[in-house]
């Protein structure tokens, strides 16, 4: 399944979003602030919504700080035309030649009572499967405060699209938190964002999956990390789990290493080529990939997300970097820029002067990311 | 909409260029390429790509001239290196005599007067300058301003000071007199002639 659109009405700081998408590997461009973060929780939104486990839409809501954080502040018509002010999400997918289709939109009903559900429609292909608020539901707040897409009793006829939401993957790198994840511990957030469960992500892996991917990553890091002969996963004396490198040297034994001891940058690559090794069944969102990478290594990263939107599922990347976007073989429709202005952000494929400029062969950052004067930076 | 692309080697050939065009062309929208890697390499290895994008819209490219002899024999040079032999007549290739600095000195006044210094001794011919860059940074040497930002440290060995392309930048954006400068800087002179043929 392929996410073919996505349309948002009032989404944190996108009023209207309206977004084709025909391929595989998605880059999301814009000044900070711009709101790509955002895009993607969009996508995060539904999965939190879907997902078995800690899912629903009043926890989505809550986890995000309640509604009036993700409505867009500069939401208009308050009071006038009914449901201007609704946030509502739609997304169109494909499947062969199936389409789906699904639509929500939340409205605040009072300050006092929960967000409810002021439409839900589910398509497949023709036929309306859901097309909610029901007649014997609209005064039940309770049946509207949950959605038919978190509900397994009211989601059979659409539990593929209902599983493919739960399973989209959103991961925000932060080496630090990979590195010591163990001795931070504490607080871990769902889905573990941010990669600090990561050793026991890879733990969970069944153990040949988990050495056939590790054997990858060593062979991918030798030209990296010099003298590295082998990556393994050992558990230590506390039971927990870790990552050993294990270098040549000139001593009978080689020496060792834990994940701990690695470089930012070594460790970040290492969680990446993980996850680019997983199977993803449903979209995998990654932000700013580049960070701590050094240029030649970000410059072929697309290479390997392309690897992944063939085999998998697309993939989402928010980004600052020529690197990542000096790949050639980027076409102009796996780019989407983010403009903000003071009336919420819009996002937009490129320009045609932009498009032409990428299918003569000038690198897309050359072009996407040289937008607007060079603006002035200073204290 | 119609544009123009422009691609140049660095931050203040790209505000030379927005001024020129802006002064010629206030009808085109400037859509800028900027080469991952600076300077005349950047420019040069996608070269061929910028003409084929020529066939669509105005394309603008500057680079300096730096040591070579003359801008025939470099405009030749560069495009033997990819087997071209002549431009589109959409394609404005321009090579700056010396260096695009030395158009900013095309207006003494107001380099001066941007550097709160007397305007005497600067040059009323800066395209015969062997080093404009230089020519900048000896002038700023007494700039009770921008001497800090302008002018290398002498304890280290860079080239220009931390803040040459910001200020330059910032000149050119805010003061720089084009008609004064193109005066003075028969290059300036042509390349804004050159945009102005893109009319008919
Ligand atoms: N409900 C909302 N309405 C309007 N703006 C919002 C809303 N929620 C967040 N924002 C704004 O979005 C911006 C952050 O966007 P983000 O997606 O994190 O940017 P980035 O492009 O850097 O990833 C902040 O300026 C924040 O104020
Ligand atoms: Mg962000």
């Amino acid at each position: 399944m392929r996410i073919q659109k996505i349309e948002l009405k009032n989404w944190r700081n996108f009023r209207s979003a309206n977004v084709e998408i025909k391929a595989d590997v998605i880059y999301l461009v814009g000044p900070n602030a711009s709101g790509k973060s955002n895009f993607l929780d969009a996508l995060r939104f539904l999965r939190d919504i879907a997902k078995p486990i800690g899912g629903g839409l009043q926890t989505a809501l809550n986890e995000r700080g309640g509604f009036s954080k993700v409505r867009c502040l500069h939401a208009r018509g308050a009071g006038k035309k009914k449901g201007s002010t609704n946030l509502e999400i739609t997304v169109s997918l494909s499947d062969g030649p199936d389409t789906w289709t699904y639509h929500l939109a939340i409205l605040p009903r009072s300050s006092k009572s929960r967000p409810l559900v002021a439409k839900e429609i589910v398509k497949h292909n023709e036929e309306v499967l859901v097309d909610r608020p029901y007649d014997h539901e609209v005064d039940d707040e309770d049946q509207l405060a949950v959605t038919y897409l978190e509900q397994a009793a009211q989601n059979k006829e659409f539990r593929e699209l209902s599983r493919y939401f739960s399973q989209i993957t959103y991961v925000h790198l932060v080496p630090q938190l990979v590195k010591f994840g163990e001795r931070i511990s504490g607080h871990l957030l769902p889905d573990d964002p941010f990669g600090q469960a990561f050793m026991k992500r890879i733990a969970d892996t069944a153990n040949k999956t988990r050495e056939a991917r590790l054997k990858k990553i060593s062979k991918a890091l030798h030209e990296i990390v010099p003298g590295l002969e082998a990556l393994q996963f050992i558990v230590d004396k506390e039971g927990r789990p870790h990552i050993e490198m294990r270098y040549q040297t000139h001593r009978p034994l080689p020496a060792r290493q834990l994940e701990d001891q690695l470089s930012d940058g070594t460790l970040r690559l290492i969680a990446l080529l993980w996850l680019l090794q997983e199977d993803h069944s449903a979209p995998l969102l990654l932000e700013e990939p580049e960070l701590s990478l050094n240029e030649e290594i970000v410059r072929q990263l697309h290479r390997l997300f392309y690897k992944v939107g063939k085999r998998d599922n697309q993939v989402f990347v928010t980004t600052h970097s020529y690197a990542l976007l000096s790949n050639e073989g980027i076409p102009s429709s796996s780019i989407f820029t983010i403009i903000p202005g003071v009336e919420g952000s819009r996002i937009e494929p490129p320009t045609e002067p932009e498009r032409i400029a990428i299918q003569n062969g000038i690198p897309p950052g050359d072009v996407v990311l040289a937008r607007g004067e060079q603006f002035a930076l200073d204290i | 909409m119609r544009w123009i692309y422009f691609s140049g080697e660095d931050e203040v050939s790209e505000a030379l260029a927005r001024r020129c065009v802006e002064r010629v062309l206030p009808e085109l929208t400037f859509q800028s390429i900027r080469p991952r890697q600076g300077g005349i390499d950047g420019v040069i290895e996608k070269f061929p790509s910028y003409l084929d994008t020529s066939r669509n819209y105005p394309f603008f490219v500057m680079i300096d001239l730096d040591r070579k002899e003359c801008p025939p024999s470099a405009r030749a040079d560069l495009l033997s290196k990819h087997n071209i032999t002549d431009l589109p007549r959409q394609f404005i290739l321009s090579i700056v005599k010396r260096e695009s600095e030395a158009w900013l000195l095309g207006d003494s006044d107001g380099i001066a007067e941007y550097l709160g210094i007397p305007n005497q001794g600067i040059t009323g011919n800066p395209e015969e300058l062997s080093d404009p860059k230089g020519a900048i940074i000896q002038l700023a040497k007494t700039s009770p301003r921008y001497r800090d930002e302008i002018c290398p440290d002498a304890k280290g060995d860079a080239k220009v000071g931390p803040g040459f392309n910001f200020r330059l930048t910032e000149f050119v954006k805010r003061q720089w007199n084009i008609e004064t400068a193109a005066e003075r800087c028969p290059t300036l002179m042509r390349t804004l002639e050159r945009l102005n043929n893109l009319k008919d």
